[in-house]
């Protein structure tokens, strides 16, 4: 059927037709169609970002094999990554809601006379790694804070050290509002190569003077 | 009356639409918790929706010389995600009626909507992973890109509604309904079913732009003639209450149009009106609300704004299909943007 063809097609639009239609064309078509460009530059630019950063994909479609296994899982397969994927976001959620409750908030104490202790519960193998999420309020009703720790390594003696490269905080820096509290996770890689026994050091903020804590914690033998 | 005889257009979208289902049937498990999943999993889709998106896809396969059969898997991806998105959507709207029945969560409870809309989500992936053996992967690996991308516009586009719902924002104007329709509606009711059509059809990734433009109007006269008929359609044909968008406070084309020319007393009242949950509105409150729509020629507004974008759409079919030798699909997508604004359900 072609476009201009028919009187059916000039009743359905009552006494318009489509090409006087678009050449009166209402507000609404000249809004839709910029809009439409505006999404696909805004869509382009973000998946090219995804796809440079994630995924080589000239390099995945030239790779037939490659791709093939990326599908050889049945639909029970997807149901269980579907599924244990929930599982452990449900869980972490968890624990870190459980840990956080533990610790009671760190607050800043110049005379340095009540220091938290942030330890871990069990004995750590070299090699593994532990997790101490520190809790932190910002007492203020008006201010933002914005907190960076940094830390010089856990100490078990002069020889023996945990490296402060072993040791970063998530996030970084940790903005809070008024009121209002938040984590921040320290993790701590344990060195193959470290001695067994109790290894302690301070996490501090980098510009509040006495906002820190002392971390602590044993390592095993191997 | 109308005009254009729809009936044979209608019988071929519902033999697509059989050919879907066939497929998504075939997915469904023989064994594990049927009646509280995999029986409620094929509730909406047998309720007899119209099957524009396969039809669309498949359609849209033929016409540009594809086998629709290699499309088959596609097309019920589309469904499936389709019917997925509506029971979600109506948990989501506290809607009560879909297709002319109660929705799933009033009749089966909310938990067992919940998981229903994610099992659908699930099995949706399947017909795309079938696609390996038949497309091969490159082409897979595209399909796959291109149903990410439906999907996730879809959802950005629920979150802008429900958000503004939500917030009980007001100062929404034309350009933000029309931005929002694009991504709830029309990247996945037209342009990607077309899209993925033509690409199994054979057309390159490149190519796929072209169909961008067309898909969105014919998306956004197909969602302004929904909004219309959720106001004004008969409630048996159109399977959906009466106003069900007035109490659950959505951003309908009418609705801007209205709170935009309305006096500031009228608009103040309206504000109030949609701030409110919907339980704590009656049907009498649905009559105010349409009333003040007829006052401001809301309803009118959008019946020519469904119109104009139909006749926008008719003449990036003719610039997109013009070359292309006739077929009976060819004929059938021209005809589906005369239906989209004169159908009745």
């Amino acid at each position: 059927m072609a476009l201009n063809s028919g009187k059916s097609k000039k009743s359905v639009f009552g006494n318009m037709n489509p090409d006087q239609m678009l050449s009166s064309a209402s507000g609404i078509v000249l809004k839709a169609a910029n809009i439409l460009e505006k999404n696909i530059a805004e869509g382009i630019i973000a998946a090219g970002k995804v796809e440079k950063k994630y995924v080589d994909t000239e390099k995945l479609r030239s790779n037939k094999e490659d791709v093939m296994n990326r599908f050889r899982k049945d639909s029970h397969e997807a149901l269980d990554i579907f599924f244990d994927a929930l599982n452990m976001a449900t869980q972490s959620l968890q624990e870190l809601a459980e840990k956080a409750q533990t610790v009671p908030p760190v607050r800043s104490d110049p005379s340095g006379k009540h220091v938290p202790v942030l330890s871990v519960d069990e004995p750590l193998a070299p090699g593994s790694d532990a997790s101490i999420p520190l809790t932190l309020e910002n007492e203020s009703d008006t201010d933002v804070m914005e907190l960076e720790f940094f830390d010089q390594g856990l100490r078990l003696d002069e020889e023996n050290i945990i490296h402060k490269k072993n040791i970063i905080f998530e996030p970084r820096i940790l903005t809070l509002k008024p009121r209002e509290k938040g984590v921040i996770m320290i993790r701590i890689h344990i060195p193959r190569s470290a001695a067994p026994g109790i290894y302690s050091g301070f996490v501090r903020e980098k510009s509040l003077a006495g906002l820190e804590a002392i971390v602590r914690l044993q390592v095993s033998e191997q | 009356m109308q005009p254009v005889s729809y009936s044979s257009l209608r019988e071929q979208l519902g033999t697509y639409h059989s050919l879907a289902m066939d497929r998504i049937r075939s997915f469904i498990p023989e064994h594990g918790p049927r009646e509280y999943l995999y029986d409620l999993v094929l509730d909406y889709p047998t309720r007899g929706g119209k099957g524009f998106r396969p039809g669309l896809c498949l359609a849209t396969c033929n016409a540009l010389g594809g086998d629709h059969r290699h499309a088959v898997n596609t097309a019920a991806a589309l469904e499936m995600f389709h019917n997925a998105f509506l029971v979600h959507d109506d948990i989501e709207d506290e809607s009560i009626m879909r297709r002319g029945k109660s929705t799933m969560h009033t009749s089966h409870g909310l938990g067992i909507a919940v998981n229903v809309g994610d099992a659908m989500n699930v099995i949706s992936i399947r017909p795309l992973m079938d696609n390996l053996a038949l497309l091969g992967p490159e082409l897979t690996w595209v399909v796959l890109a291109e149903i990410e991308h439906m999907v996730r516009q879809a959802v950005e586009g629920q979150a802008m509604e429900l958000g503004w719902v939500r917030d009980n924002i007001c100062t929404i104007e034309e350009k933000d309904y029309l931005e929002m329709i694009l991504k709830k509606t029309c990247w996945y009711t037209t342009i990607h079913p077309m899209r993925l059509g033509a690409l199994i059809a054979g057309e390159d990734e490149a190519g796929l732009d072209r169909f961008n433009l067309f898909g969105y109007y014919m998306g956004a006269a197909f969602q302004i003639q929904d909004d219309l008929l959720n106001l004004t359609g008969d409630e048996k044909k159109y399977g959906k209450e009466t106003g069900g968008d007035i109490l659950e406070g959505k951003r309908t084309l009418m609705l801007i149009h209205m709170m935009n020319n309305c006096t500031k007393k009228e608009y103040m009242a309206m504000k109030e009106y949609l701030g409110y949950k919907r339980g704590c509105h009656d049907t009498a409150s649905i009559k105010w609300v349409m009333g003040l729509m007829e006052k401001y020629g809301s309803i009118e507004h959008g019946i020519c704004s469904s119109k104009h974008l139909a006749g926008a759409a008719l003449s990036e079919y003719c610039r997109l299909f013009g070359g292309v030798a006739d077929h009976p699909d060819k004929e059938l997508i021209e005809n589906l943007v005369l239906y989209m604004i004169n159908r009745d359900y």
